[in-house]
């Protein structure tokens, strides 16, 4: 008896210590733990991947995507869309796709937590790879963080951006870290911060994607989106300068081609064909007759058929023609020029930029002067600018020309949200669904407000 | 009594040391957006008249 027992307290012993202890350990299954600055570059290349193929929905965006956000936009009449089979693949306003923002949510902030991998764990830092691997993190980080800015954030104000809300920053890889959300202002910090590290890379390697031109084309447009015009003006120059605008039929095949980066274009999704970037492609390419373009459109082009976009943008029977696009070309830099001059009243070279770009595009055109630009429309549905103010003919023209010529590239919708997120309403089977100012700005998803103590919803929404 | 605390321990043991403790799941819901309303009978005539207007425009093409 005294054997047996002490056998069994022999066996317990032998139990508790050979027995699991971590049971409630997380393993990694299937995944190398990166070490090489080659294995790190493949956290960054799975996203890079997504956007050479045409499908990536977050960073740089694909054909649906960017017909989506048109769809949101006066640029197509959303209340004459026409019926056909699998329709609920498009939106008919903005509030059908609100509470699904939370897939871009995720989606970037996987990113910005595979960027923090490699700039935090990555020990190889002298060879070109690692060079390029740090260079695009940063910048993808900082892309991150502008499109969530866009999309979560209310537009910049420039007398109360640090009371405006933010987002979560993170910057470290931390699996406890619950941040609560910044400022606006800080938000743009970080953004400036994180392209202006990825530039200093100077990384001119292809393979990334995120080159040097366009990590500086991003500052470019955050510093136009935080309306800092002095500094967007010599950034979009440099872009301008060295990616110089084309024109006539170099231009339509630009536009035209579905895979292939040409002209002016610096960075551009599907340059490779798979099989869901096609069904993307041929997704948004279908949908393009189902919601004839807007009167309201149309009517900007007073030159008609000398201006090369009158044709190619839509037909006769008022079809959008242009495949959407998501790429960044340096006619946006042009844009950004004339616009930042415009609100620093310089108005000389305002005009020279806005001309610069009519000319490739209109033949036969007449320069605009101060005194022969055409009146603001009173009856638009845009009626305040950036600043809050009220257009001037030249702001207007400018505004109007940059809507003509980011068409079906997914600027509209944001274009509207920078000018006073003006609200306007569309009809489907009798009844009205209204874009409210507040819908500019999607909500913070759910799991993030009950996850995390005191992060606050934006304005608007209620459970 | 020994045995059988041994037994219930091989028995009751963790057979599964990689299980992934279950995550804890918030409700997550979607946020309400202002519910669509009918026409009154100016928007529908405003919206009569977009129709009328485009039906125009591209007649015979």
């Amino acid at each position: 008896m005294k054997n047996l027992k002490n056998i069994s307290v022999l066996l317990m012993v032998l139990f508790a210590c050979v027995s699991c202890k971590e049971y409630l350990d997380v393993k990694p299954k299937g995944e190398v733990i990166p070490k090489t600055a080659e294995e790190f570059a493949a956290l960054l290349n799975s996203h890079l991947s997504e956007i050479d193929d045409g499908y990536d929905e977050a960073i740089l965006g694909n054909a649906m995507e960017k017909l989506e956000l048109e769809c949101f936009s006066d640029n197509v009449e959303n209340s004459l869309t026409k019926n056909v089979t699998g329709m609920g693949a498009i939106p008919k306003y903005v509030g059908d796709r609100l509470n699904s923002f939370k897939s871009e949510y995720e989606k970037l902030y996987a990113l910005i937590k595979n960027c923090n991998l490699v700039i935090h764990e990555m020990e190889e830092t002298d060879t070109e790879m690692a060079k390029a691997c740090y260079a695009t993190a940063y910048t993808l980080r900082g892309v991150a963080y502008y499109n969530l800015m866009r999309l979560f954030c209310e537009p910049y104000n420039k007398q109360k951006a640090g009371e405006q809300l933010g987002l979560s920053i993170v910057t470290r890889f931390d699996m406890e870290a619950r941040p609560k959300r910044s400022s606006l202002l800080e938000i743009v910090s970080l953004i400036e911060e994180d392209l202006k590290k990825g530039i200093s890379y100077n990384s001119k390697s292809e393979i990334f994607r995120y080159t040097v031109d366009v990590a500086k084309a991003y500052l470019a447009r955050l510093y136009f989106w935080s309306q800092n015009w002095e500094q967007a003006i010599p950034v979009a120059k440099e872009i301008l300068e060295a990616y110089p605008l084309v024109e006539g039929t170099e231009y339509v095949d630009m536009l035209s081609a579905q895979h292939a980066q040409k002209g002016n274009i610096l960075l551009r999704s599907y340059v490779l064909s798979h099989v869901s970037g096609d069904q993307n492609y041929n997704g948004a390419k279908g949908y393009l007759a189902v919601k004839p373009v807007s009167k309201s459109f149309i009517d900007l082009f007073v030159e008609k058929e000398r201006d090369v976009r009158y044709s190619f943008l839509f037909n006769n029977k008022r079809e959008a023609q242009k495949v959407p696009l998501a790429c960044i070309r340096s006619a946006e830099m042009c844009l950004i020029l004339a616009e930042s001059y415009a609100y620093l009243n310089q108005t000389k070279e305002a005009l020279e930029y806005l001309n610069l770009l009519r000319s490739k595009r209109i033949s036969d055109y007449t320069p605009y002067i101060m005194g022969n630009l055409p009146a603001v429309d009173e009856l638009a549905l845009v009626r305040v600018n950036a600043e809050g103010g009220a257009f001037t003919p030249l702001l207007w023209a400018i505004h109007c020309e940059r809507r003509k010529e980011l068409f079906m590239e997914g600027d509209r919708w944001f274009d509207l949200k920078r000018n006073g997120c003006p609200e306007f309403w569309i009809a489907k089977d009798g009844l009205k669904y209204e874009t409210k100012q507040f819908m500019y700005t999607a909500p913070i998803p759910s799991r993030d407000i009950d996850l995390i103590p005191g992060m606050i919803q934006n304005e608007g929404y209620v459970k | 009594m020994g045995l059988g605390f041994v037994l219930l321990s091989f028995c009751g043991g963790c057979d599964k040391p990689d299980d992934v403790p279950p995550r804890i799941l918030t409700e997550s819901q979607d946020y309400q957006l202002p519910k669509a309303r009918p026409l009154t009978l100016e928007e529908r005539e405003e919206i009569r008249l977009l129709k009328e207007e485009y039906n125009n425009a591209i007649q015979g093409l």
